[in-house]
């Protein structure tokens, strides 16, 4: 009897942290998204203790992906222009169409990856490779410092690339990739 | 529409479309124009223009009353220049003057290639025309140019000695082996002899020639660390700090043994082996035509073959070599953190995870060494296979009786001499490339400008302590301006502490009164004096630092302390040990000033350390003294101790301070603010707290830290 009590304590106790971390989420129903200038804009209600409710507004906020390899429209950290959370987006679902189209348009500029659908060539000189590609963006060249450091391969199937300038690229799926295309890229997974 | 300040490239749109877009900035508005887009905006009102980095793409957008706007976006290829533009249109709203230089960007790719120029340069590995280089290095080696001639000299006697062989074997065979009468036995000695004589010779050669190779390379070698690490002394902070510590070390050290390597063992080779290709050449189709074609046609062929097989091979040993470097690195993460594995009961999974990479590793290795055992024996055969010709060709004609015994094992031996070239040969293009690549990169450094250089009418100048910055201006290499429009005046003798968040600018400030950098825009003048104007080695060794990290150097307590001044007396080194605070522990170490401190010797605490720095500041009795977060590191106690000492250091001299402890100020005759670039607040404590300013809030702030229970140890450390 008193170890069941003590496990049901410990479990509240863990139940808890969630609310010790203070994370602020936000959803359809106490964050309405708009959009000023071009910009993903908020407003936010807060419940304050007594009961009230004040608004927060922000004319600019700016989203960061927590996990941008793993969850793409999950845990988006949305903050101000000093980098400070405001909020976290569970899941863009959690908001409607419209709100949804401003996150998702504001996501895709920030995160902007093109998709490689075919590697036209790919070729390797003085520790630089240089590749040919075509993707969703049309006929691509970039070229790569190091190059295995520079492909992430995430699961088994999806890989980013990152160019010599910071750009992103993604194959999102190896299993789908022509054989051509595949033997290139081979050598380097 | 005004004059054209700069013009900007861009290219990507609102919904991630690839255009092609141009930015012109005038004077009066900005034009877009992209496509069908065409778009005007004017500059009034434009409070600032800012360059936001995504992570796949960057936005240069500009602020106004009523928000940010977006002026155009691009890729990542864009993010230097939108940055360099915004940093410029930045200070034209500051009042700047914009010039000609405006209009260009660094670029950072080749125009003619497309493709990257090296890292931290503008030299394109392929297209920069390398004679120019190769001439100059030719001058560089003059030293040892007598020994890289002797040892070409040896390469090629070498290589004619080798010739001689085969033709003395023939000789020995035809003449006395297979002779019809039995020659005379001092004669068939004669030729032993001889065989034995060139044998020697060879060998005595190569001892002469490796003598001469290395003092050849040896002498190259330190010409050329010599002159690069002069450059890389002379070179200005910011040209330096610019590129790592380790690749300047790179440079200095593997790059010139590469061209070392190069001009000592493959210029001397490449000669050797051309030589015998040629001269073996010749030898055979002087002889019979038809067999030296036999030999030398399947050559090409067999040059392909080679080449195509490490072609193929090259990238999966790269693979090979690259999960074995996981492999290792995977070993050393868990044996580093066992104590993390065994604490979370990990065991079994990193087992997983090592036999995983263990085995990819092993799987990699084994495809490649059956790629190698299948290939290789094919192209060794394509290799050899003039010697099959050979052998069929020259067995007819010994059988018709045209041809001697003793020829044949003499031109067995040149066909087996012929391919050892050319294997040698076809390796050549990638060294020769790796070489070229080594020497522009050590030239690249050569070649820098030295832009914090003294001017031509430099003048010697004894400071009296006065300081102004006017409207000055400062970023470090196309990032956002650090200072915007500062003005100052610091007067003789006073004490100024700079104060404001981190990233403020302080350090910056700091950095240019030292003229570790220029500014910008605006002037910096010492007694009226503009800072470009007075020689950088009568301004240092007017200015003493004493700055957080003390770095001291390897050697003992004495030499730290006298770093500033060498030529200083015993007496003046204690006096200014004793001054600081240094004397005291000084003489309770057994070896006293002649302990040896820095990376290997004796550890000082960090408080001794801070007390050196500020010995060696004392030692050089600056006019103007810098104290950048001094004693920052140090524990309360400590602190209290070296102020006193700094007190002494400062009496007198005008001090330029700065702080996050805001007590360690407490003594300063003024208290500048800076926030984000710009002067925000200056006047003395009290004022400042009258204000309730920025100061203020930084003042209550800490106050707010001390005052809580168990904080105290946090706010005297600030991270």
């Amino acid at each position: 009897m008193e170890t069941k009590e003590a496990v049901t304590e410990t479990k509240k106790a863990i139940q808890e942290l969630s609310d010790v971390a203070e994370i602020r989420y936000l959803q359809g129903d106490n964050t309405e998204i708009f959009q000023k200038n071009g910009f993903p804009a908020a407003r936010i209600r807060i419940r304050q203790e007594d009961g009230s409710e004040t608004v927060e507004v922000h004319d600019r906020i700016w989203l960061h992906r927590s996990f941008p390899f793993d969850l793409l429209e999950a845990y988006i950290s949305v903050q101000n222009k000093d980098q400070e959370e405001i909020g976290l987006i569970r899941s863009l679902d959690a908001f409607d169409a419209d709100a949804r189209e401003i996150l998702q348009k504001e996501l895709d500029q920030k995160y902007y990856t093109p998709k490689i659908t075919r590697i036209l060539s790919l070729k390797e000189a003085h520790g630089y490779s240089f590749w040919n590609v075509e993707s969703d963006a049309g006929a691509l060249q970039f070229t790569l410092q190091d190059t295995f450091r520079s492909l992430l391969r995430v699961g088994e199937d999806k890989v980013y690339v990152t160019d010599n300038y910071g750009n992103r690229y993604v194959i999102e799926s190896l299993a789908k990739l022509d054989r051509r295309s595949l033997r290139k890229i081979e050598l380097y997974l | 529409m005004e004059k054209c300040i700069t013009r900007i490239p861009f290219n990507l749109d609102g919904d991630n479309k690839t255009v092609k877009g141009q930015v012109e900035f005038y004077t009066d508005g900005l034009r877009i124009c992209a496509g069908d887009r065409k778009q005007w905006i004017p500059m009034e009102g434009i409070r600032e223009f800012q360059c936001t980095t995504g992570v796949g793409s960057v936005a240069l957008e500009l602020c106004r009353e009523d928000g940010d706007h977006l002026i155009c976006r691009g890729t990542m290829d864009c993010l230097t220049v939108f940055s360099a533009a915004s940093k410029r249109m930045n200070r034209f709203l500051d009042g700047a003057a914009p010039d000609e230089t405006w209009m260009h960007y660094k670029k950072a790719l080749c125009p003619k290639c497309h493709r990257p120029y090296l890292p931290d340069s503008e030299i394109c590995p392929r297209c920069t025309k390398k004679g120019g280089y190769l001439r100059r290095l030719w001058k560089m080696a003059r030293s040892s140019r007598g020994y890289i001639y002797l040892s070409v000299l040896i390469f090629i006697a070498v290589a004619a000695l080798n010739l001689v062989l085969p033709y003395l074997n023939r000789v020995l065979v035809d003449d006395y082996i297979k002779a019809e009468r039995l020659p005379a036995v001092s004669q068939y000695v004669l030729a032993v002899l001889m065989i034995l004589l060139v044998t020697f010779a060879v060998r005595l050669l190569g001892i002469f020639r490796n003598f001469a190779q290395v003092r050849a390379g040896t002498r190259l070698i330190v010409t050329l660390r010599q002159t690069l690490f002069q450059k890389i002394e002379a070179l200005s902070l910011s040209k330096v700090s610019k590129r790592t510590a380790g690749e300047l070390m790179n440079r200095v050290t593997q790059d010139s043994t590469q061209i070392q390597d190069f001009f000592t063992s493959d210029v001397g080779g490449l000669i050797e082996q051309i030589l015998t290709l040629v001269s073996l050449g010749i030898i055979l189709f002087v002889y019979d035509w038809r067999l030296a074609l036999m030999i030398l046609l399947p050559a090409p062929l067999a040059m392909l073959s080679h080449r195509l097989m490490w072609r193929f091979l090259r990238p999966r040993y790269n693979k090979q070599w690259w999960c074995g470097s996981r492999l290792y690195e995977t070993l050393y993460d868990i044996f580093s953190g066992i104590r993390v594995v065994k604490a979370f009961g990990m065991e079994k999974r990193e087992v997983d995870r090592y036999d995983k990479v263990n085995l990819r590793e092993t799987d990699v290795r084994i495809k490649n060494e059956t790629y190698f055992a299948v290939i290789s024996p094919v192209t060794n055969f394509l290799m050899g296979v003039g010697e099959f010709f050979l052998l069929y060709y020259v067995g007819n004609q010994i059988l018709d009786g045209t041809m001697t015994l003793g020829a044949m094992q003499q031109f067995s031996a040149y066909v087996a001499m012929i391919y050892g070239p050319l294997r040698w040969l076809s390796f050549m293009p990638r060294r020769l490339a790796r070489t070229m690549t080594s020497i522009v990169r050590v030239f690249d450094v050569l070649d820098e400008t030295e832009d914090v250089a003294d001017s031509a009418n430099a003048v010697e100048k004894s400071i009296v302590g006065n300081i102004r910055l006017e409207n000055v201006s400062f970023g470090y290499e196309d990032a956002k301006d650090v200072l915007r429009k500062v003005n100052l005046e610091i007067k003789p003798g006073e004490m100024i502490g700079i104060v404001g968040r981190s990233g403020a600018g302080k350090s910056t400030l700091i950095n240019l009164v030292m003229r570790m950098y220029d500014p910008d825009d605006g002037v910096i003048r010492v007694d009226g004096t503009n800072l470009r104007e007075i020689s950088q080695q009568s301004l240092r060794s007017q200015i003493g630092a004493v700055l957080q990290e003390t770095f001291l150097f390897t050697g003992t307590l004495l030499q730290n302390i006298c770093y500033s001044k060498p030529d200083a007396t015993y007496e003046e080194v204690i006096t200014a040990a004793k001054l600081a605070g240094v004397h005291s522990f000084a003489v309770k170490l057994p070896d006293g000033y002649n302990t040896l401190v820095g990376e290997r010797g004796h550890t000082l605490s960090g408080g001794e350390r801070q007390r050196v720095a500020i010995a060696r500041a004392l030692l050089h009795n600056p006019k103007i003294l810098i104290l950048d977060e001094a004693t920052a590191s140090l524990d309360t106690e400590t602190e209290k101790d070296i102020q006193d000492a700094l007190q002494k250091l400062i009496a007198g001299r005008t001090t330029i301070a700065i702080a996050h402890r805001l007590s360690t100020l407490r003594n300063a005759t003024r208290l500048v603010v800076l926030d984000h670039g710009r002067v925000a607040e200056v006047g003395t404590h009290e004022e400042l707290l009258e204000r309730r300013g920025l100061y203020y809030e930084l003042v209550m702030a800490q106050r707010q830290m001390s005052k809580m229970p168990g904080a105290l140890e946090t706010t005297e450390q600030p991270a």
